[in-house]
């Protein structure tokens, strides 16, 4: 059956930080759902750290732990943005961005065509459904992100719910936990 | 040792000599004259904030620029001991505390319940999305529905894959753009059936979104 993992890790005010993963069914209905409790930097690492703190606590320490404490292995996961690209050389799972294009339907579901000339990875559109726009996907590099071998589960899922649709409930479940105070 | 080089029998200067810093010399033991002789004076600055140091060196004395040390103002040997004290040297060792800037690993929380409580959001349906056998599925289920008293409704949206578990929670929106759905406390999700269509049917002769709607799944 397959699966689709999606993450998000938020900024809040104040330096504070908390991210969430969520994997969905091919229906897109949630079969689980990690998250991280707040994580507030002191005034003496946000000084140190400086400008890098936020890359580092975004990258190396929410968002890789999160994909490592997901028992979905092999899941590819949709990231939120594109800070979380890099997360792609520190784990094992699959990880893209993923955005609808405004074009024509390009062309039979599964057609993929690789765009050139892209900074910062590698991005792709693939077409998959029959009358939606295509999707745009961007990758770290192929080596992570085999396209052949992960297309399929974006098509298996695209042909019942939008694929884009969990990265809003995975954003609004971590602003509804946000200010839950931990168990 | 005096400035000009002169000494006693025992090898200490004679003491009816006064040396160039202008001290009687003959009371200090060699320890005490040979400090002397390489006094550091500290000028502190008006502030007190920086200090010089400034090394009587022989050559001064010889050139005949000594201190302005008044005669017969010889300090105590005592008194030359502690300024010895403050040149001494500077420690070699200092105290070293390592502060602790590992970041705090976050806790992470397992819980599928959150996300089941927020509702699922299915996107209208947009014409070709159904393809033909799904639109003679559709037609076929409102006449088992309805029968054939269908005149005065027609089909105004369609949204894909709204399990019939969730058929309790379901909101449109006013506009038809969306529908939305929860499912039960406690249902797992593989538990849901798949195929179901929500089909949403608004009177024909009322233009406006304020008019009678129906909704009903239908598995096509």
């Amino acid at each position: 059956m397959a699966a689709l993992s999606y993450l998000d890790v938020l900024r809040l005010s104040g330096d504070v930080y908390m991210g969430g993963l969520m994997t969905v069914n091919e229906l897109g209905l949630p079969t689980e759902f990690i998250y991280s409790e707040p994580l507030r930097p002191s005034k003496l690492q946000l000084s140190l750290y400086g400008t890098t703190l936020g890359r580092y606590l975004m990258i190396d320490v929410v968002g890789k732990g999160l994909i490592e404490a997901s028992q979905s292995r092999g899941v590819p996961v949709v990231l939120a943005h594109d800070e979380l690209l890099p997360l792609a050389t520190r784990v094992k799972r699959p990880l893209c961005l993923l955005t609808q294009t405004t074009q024509r339907p390009m062309g039979a579901v599964g057609e993929v065509r690789a765009r050139e000339g892209v900074e910062g990875g590698e991005e792709f559109t693939a077409q998959l459904s029959d009358v939606q726009s295509p999707y745009s996907f961007r990758i770290y590099d192929r080596v992570n992100f085999p396209v052949d071998q992960h297309i399929k589960a974006f098509l298996d899922c695209a042909a019942h719910f939008d694929v884009l649709e969990p990265l809003n409930r995975v954003k609004r479940t971590l602003e509804l936990l946000k200010d839950e105070k931990p168990a | 040792m005096s400035a000009d080089g002169d000494s006693g029998k025992d090898g200490r200067p004679d003491p009816r000599q006064l040396s160039a810093s202008g001290l009687d010399e003959s009371q200090l033991s060699a320890e005490d004259l040979q400090a002397l002789h390489a006094a550091v004076v500290l000028r502190s600055a008006p502030l007190g904030m920086a200090a010089k140091l400034h090394t009587l060196a022989q050559d001064d004395l010889q050139a005949g620029r000594p201190e302005p040390i008044p005669r017969g103002a010889a300090p105590a040997a005592g008194a030359i001991r502690a300024l010895k004290l403050r040149i001494a040297p500077l420690p070699d060792k200092v105290r070293l505390k390592r502060l602790n800037t590992a970041l705090p690993t976050p806790r992470y929380r397992r819980d599928e319940r959150v996300a089941r409580a927020l509702p699922v959001v299915r996107k209208r349906l947009i014409i070709g999305e159904l393809s033909s056998e799904q639109e003679h599925a559709l037609a076929r289920g409102l006449r088992e529905q309805f029968g054939v008293d269908l005149s005065g409704w027609r089909v105004a949206a369609v949204f894909a894959h709204v399990p019939p578990e969730a058929k309790g929670a379901i909101v449109v929106d006013p506009e038809l753009r969306w529908a939305a759905f929860s499912l039960p406390r406690g249902l797992p999700p593989q538990k849901c059936q798949a195929g179901y269509y929500l089909v949403v049917l608004t009177e024909t002769d009322v233009e406006d979104s304020a008019g009678k709607t129906r909704k009903l799944l239908l598995r096509l």
